[in-house]
């Protein structure tokens, strides 16, 4: 059961994580309507379990990037198929952001994780569920290729 | 080549990100729709759990149906009988139909396909299940529950022909020597790090390792793929497949044969136990 308790800090979860989350879907799936879709879509899956998970920020973040998966399955994207640069709405072209998005589909997240949400190696590598030097040699790459992007 | 990541490019991709955030402004969610969307996916599984049971009672009759293509009487989602079927067996909210002509060709389907007037099509899927390559499941669990939700399962004979039960559905093509090689299924069971030596080949990685130098080049994000020239002295990752059967214990929370019409089985169930 889930007590008063345990809503009002789903509802704290949701207030501070929103965001956040919204941020590391849209560079995954294409527009950002489809970003908050999945993110929704994520808290309703973390709501029903909430009292059964130990680290529901963690859970959320893992529900999320596999929300984005499905969603690009469907949208019959390619993982190596760059995102287009996003117009959708009030965001202001970034070409950052714009150089993230046309990274390998397995480097976006983990550059996201860490640059944006500030997470640690160990716990992007739980969150992706690969292991910590994983997560160290893919950032390293994604930074390299970033790095002749952005500077070109 | 530097060891360690350039302070510079991580200190103009932070402040690019923050920058990126703040011209986001606060997206704000909306509480209520997320109570609304876990009363849908309460509503679904209750379906999808009522039509597993029906199956099991009434095989015949629904054989006869799907087979007729006559619509049948659908049971309400929010007024159905109560749970009484195998609920975790019904999880899948996706439907992928594939024909083999060279490409796999299927229609996928939203957890929504089984409320609407065709509830035939919960039968027509059968026993082989896909989890893409590139799906994460934490070895503890974590949210598996979600992952669960991903399911594919597989019909390669559905009755009189996919389109007249998927035909809501939206088309999907997968090439299959991308993710979902047909109709033998793998999914990457972990990871490994390879430290590269002279006289290293990837063919000779991919056999070491009895994977598959695509995966490889995928997993390491190599841009010109299976062509890349392996970096030697640097270490790369090596993703380790498993052969995915029914007797993965993912597999057993998420499909239920029994509920199933022998007759719609075209592919054999896979068998191998899985040592835990």
């Amino acid at each position: 059961m889930i007590t008063i308790g345990d809503t009002m800090s789903f509802e704290l979860l949701y207030e501070r994580q929103y965001a956040p989350m919204v941020r590391l879907a849209h560079t995954l799936v294409d527009t950002r309507q489809r970003a908050e879709e999945v993110v929704q879509d994520a808290f309703a899956a973390v709501y029903e379990r909430y009292d059964r998970i130990d680290k529901p920020e963690a859970y959320l973040r893992t529900t999320v990037l596999n929300g984005c998966r499905r969603t690009l399955r469907r949208r019959m994207l390619s993982r190596r198929q760059p995102i287009p640069p996003s117009y959708d709405g009030e965001l202001a072209y970034n070409h950052v952001v714009d150089a993230i998005r046309r990274l390998p589909h397995r480097q976006r997240p983990m550059v996201v994780l860490r640059y944006d949400l500030q997470l640690t190696d160990t716990e992007i590598a739980s969150t992706l569920g690969v292991p910590v030097g994983t997560v160290k040699s893919t950032l390293h790459r994604a930074i390299a290729t970033l790095r002749e992007e952005i500077t070109r | 080549m530097t060891d360690r990541p350039d302070p510079d490019i991580e200190h103009t991709l932070e402040s690019s990100l923050q920058h990126h955030a703040a011209s986001m402004g606060t997206p704000t969610g909306r509480f209520d729709d997320v109570l609304y969307r876990v009363d849908r996916r309460r509503n679904r599984r209750r379906t999808v759990a009522v039509l597993g049971s029906l199956a099991v009672v009434g095989l015949g009759v629904v054989g006869v149906a799907a087979l007729g293509g006559d619509t049948a009487e659908t049971p309400s989602a929010a007024e159905g009988p109560p749970i009484t079927g195998p609920e975790a067996s019904w999880m899948a909210t996706t439907t992928v139909v594939p024909s083999f002509d060279g490409n796999f060709v299927g229609w996928a389907c939203e957890g929504e396909f089984f409320v609407d007037d065709q509830p035939n099509a919960a039968f027509a899927t059968t026993t082989t299940m896909v989890i893409p390559a590139d799906e994460t499941v934490p070895p503890d669990g974590g949210p598996q529950a979600t992952y669960l939700d991903e399911t594919y399962l597989i019909d390669t004979d559905p009755p009189d022909g996919p389109t007249r039960y998927f035909s809501s559905c939206t088309e999907v093509t997968v090439p299959t020597d991308d993710q979902y090689p047909a109709p033998t299924t793998t999914t990457v069971e972990s990871y490994t790090e390879w430290d590269v030596r002279d006289g290293d080949t990837l063919s000779g990685l991919s056999s070491m390792f009895g994977t598959s130098a695509e995966l490889i080049a995928e997993a390491n994000g190599w841009p010109d793929g299976v062509d890349h020239q392996l970096p030697i002295g640097e270490s790369i990752v090596i993703p380790i497949i498993g052969g995915l059967d029914l007797a993965d214990p993912i597999a057993q929370t998420t499909t239920s044969t029994t509920v199933l019409p022998p007759s719609t089985t075209t592919i054999p169930p896979t068998t191998t136990a899985v040592s835990d």
